[in-house]
């Protein structure tokens, strides 16, 4: 089987575009879902499912909100992003392919030697935390937000964790050291896509009500569709005005979102419990090409609908 | 009356003065580890976590990759073990944090084995970029924390005992403070004990003066490198004896005798000789210094008969007044 990328050339011409924004999104979302699809078929292993709930997430705050294209990767005064759950790292090195951070071959050299690693280390450009072993995400990010205000850098923290990563003790520790801080550099963004490796998160150990639990932890708390992009901006614009704790977001998503039977599984049901097969591992040929050609349909619908020409799928 | 823990205190006061990356954290106990000094002076840049010493270690890792130094401070039991795979994944990212792992070892034991520390040297020595340390008296303390925040680039762990030293330790003239090289605090041709920390240097220099007595010479060795060791100097200093006692005040398992054997037999340096490592085989007991060293066989006396297979030494029973009742229960 050959292995080839939707080129960065092809994500270059989206980005120039200057129509609707929000398909424009979109359309480049997709495009990097399709790449993550092929990086983790070829790899033979790898998160799918929370590497494409969380891509319009990163795709929304790298385009839209942070400073990293404009100040650079070495910048003091850089905003940061990095994913406390670090396995949907697939879908995040997609796109640092996408916008030129991470070249081609090392994509294609995912979860081997010299190559990219199965969760995020700090040697690879772009990443900004080693994560993997959950729960620690919103520690480091206060720490970096501690250290930006202490230095007098400027610079947002953006620190995505799982659901289920919310059953970590570690996170009720954070959380309460950050709003006793007052970190007001802060975000973290929940990518609540309501399965955990097996099952869903609410059979295996219920995580809600986290609104109530945000809130009582004295972080300004919203709860938003977190594949809407104009709900994103919105929000973001929103959070902008919150200086004084630090915030939360809720971001309802779906696993696997892209690719149909990811998003709806083939699900194993035991003793009325869902089981859910597309959290960690790489599709069979068939469903590969399958969910292949989904998303390379999703990406025809959006070039024709912004009336541009259509990507150049391999 | 001597703590270390204040002379380390002190050095990272002094260190603070020019070094504004030099940042504190805390876990709910700076006044037991020493920093009130520190804590006052520099209030921008001490930062109380509380009693959660999970997120207090990855809120380093997040401070280092951010240029800062942090030294995180607590506990041994709490921060070591707890905050294991904080520290793990922290080490991995190649920044540098020291870890400040106050209460190590068995002494003072009235609180139990929740707060005596006797495995933490295992819990730090598998991480590559790891420098293992534990200074015995405040001099060599000063000088152990001024090498972790100035001279090496690798992530540090300093042991510290939390309560007054049963003595002072006295370094010789010519000391010197080189990696993995310790300091001969005595002569004895009879055997050789290398130790490290006030609390097992004072009952090893203990047992030489026991043994002096009746005529059998006893080395003792100051090695604050718990997990490097320098090949030639353990080498050429063990060549001549046919018995080598290593004291730990930890574990018996994963310790300074573990590096010093391996180092050893892979010089083939080992052949025929004995070589044992004293330390902790149970849980550490809970009682006063006196009663549980001498329930573990680490007091002077014990290891003066363990070492020497003597049976009639002559005991000194003002040496039980070293211990006060000073440290943190």
């Amino acid at each position: 089987m050959e292995f080839k990328l939707i080129q960065k050339t092809e994500f270059d011409k989206v980005r120039a575009l200057d129509n609707d924004w929000a398909k424009k999104m979109e359309l480049f979302a997709n495009m990097t879902r399709y790449n993550t699809l092929v990086a983790v078929k070829k790899a033979g292993s790898g998160h799918l499912g929370s590497s494409l709930s969380v891509t319009d997430i990163i795709t929304y705050l790298y385009l839209n909100e942070m400073n990293v294209f404009e100040v650079g990767l070495d910048s003091p005064d850089r905003d940061i992003y990095f994913s406390s759950k670090g396995h949907d790292v697939p879908g995040f090195y997609s796109f640092l392919y996408a916008v030129g951070i991470v070249p081609e071959e090392k994509l294609l050299m995912l979860r081997r030697l010299h190559g990219l690693d199965g969760h995020p280390e700090v040697r690879q450009n772009g990443i900004e935390a080693s994560t993997g072993s959950l729960g620690m995400g919103i520690s480091k990010g206060r720490g970096m937000a501690w250290a930006k205000t202490y230095n007098g850098n400027k610079g947002h923290v953006y620190v995505v964790t799982g659901d289920g990563e919310f059953q970590e003790g570690q996170i009720y520790e954070s959380m309460q050291a950050c709003a006793h801080q007052k970190i007001n550099n802060l975000t973290v963004i929940i990518d609540h896509n309501k399965y955990q490796t097996d099952m869903l998160v609410e059979d295996v150990n219920n995580i809600e009500d986290l609104v109530d639990k945000g809130r009582a932890f004295h972080w300004h708390v919203e709860r938003i569709n977190g594949h809407d992009y104009g709900v994103l901006k919105e929000t973001f614009s929103k959070l902008k005005n919150v200086t004084d704790k630090p915030k939360l977001i809720i971001a309802d998503t779906i696993k696997g979102k892209g690719v149909s039977f990811m998003e709806k599984p083939d699900t194993e049901t035991v003793a009325g419990k869902i089981y859910y097969n597309w959290h960690s591992g790489a599709p069979g040929d068939e469903d590969y090409l399958k969910g292949l050609n989904e998303v390379s349909k999703l990406i025809n619908c959006l070039t024709d609908e912004l009336g541009i020409d259509r990507t150049s799928i391999p | 009356m001597e703590f270390v823990k204040e002379a380390f205190g002190e050095a990272l006061f002094e260190l603070g003065k020019t070094n504004k990356n030099l940042v504190v954290l805390d876990g709910d106990l700076s006044a037991d580890c020493g920093l009130r000094k520190f804590e006052y002076a520099y209030p921008d840049r001490f930062i109380e976590n509380g009693i959660a010493e999970q997120d207090m270690v990855s809120t380093a890792g997040g401070m280092a990759r951010m240029g800062l130094l942090p030294v995180v401070s607590s506990f041994s039991s709490f921060l070591s073990a707890r905050a294991n795979e904080q520290i793990y994944n922290n080490a991995g990212e190649k920044t540098k944090i020291i870890y400040a792992c106050h209460f190590a070892g068995i002494i003072p034991a009235g609180p139990g084995k929740s707060h005596q520390s006797v495995r933490d040297i295992s819990l730090f020595s598998a991480l590559p970029n790891m420098t293992i340390l534990q200074p015995c008296n405040a001099e060599e303390t000063k000088r152990v924390v001024v090498y972790c925040v100035n001279e090496t680039e690798e992530n540090c762990m300093i042991r510290l005992v939390i309560g007054p030293s049963p003595e002072k330790i006295q370094l010789p003239d010519d000391y010197e403070f080189k990696v993995g090289v310790g300091t001969e605090l005595t002569d004895g041709d009879d055997a050789i004990l290398i130790g490290y920390g006030p609390v097992m240097l004072h009952e090893a220099l203990l047992a030489h003066r026991y043994l002096k007595d009746a005529d059998y010479g006893l080395k003792v060795v100051n090695m604050p490198w718990l997990n490097k060791v320098d090949k030639d100097w353990i080498v050429n200093l063990t060549k001549k004896y046919n018995k080598i006692f290593v004291l730990e005040d930890h574990s018996i398992i994963g310790g300074l005798g573990d590096r010093i054997m391996e180092t050893l037999v892979s010089a083939r340096a080992l052949d025929g000789k004995e070589f044992t490592k004293i330390g902790l085989e149970d849980y550490p007991e809970c009682g006063t210094p006196w009663e549980v060293l001498a329930y573990h066989g680490l007091d002077g006396m014990s290891l003066a008969k363990r070492i020497s297979g003597k049976k009639n030494l002559e005991e000194d029973l003002k040496v039980k007044e070293k211990y006060t009742d000073e440290a943190p229960q």
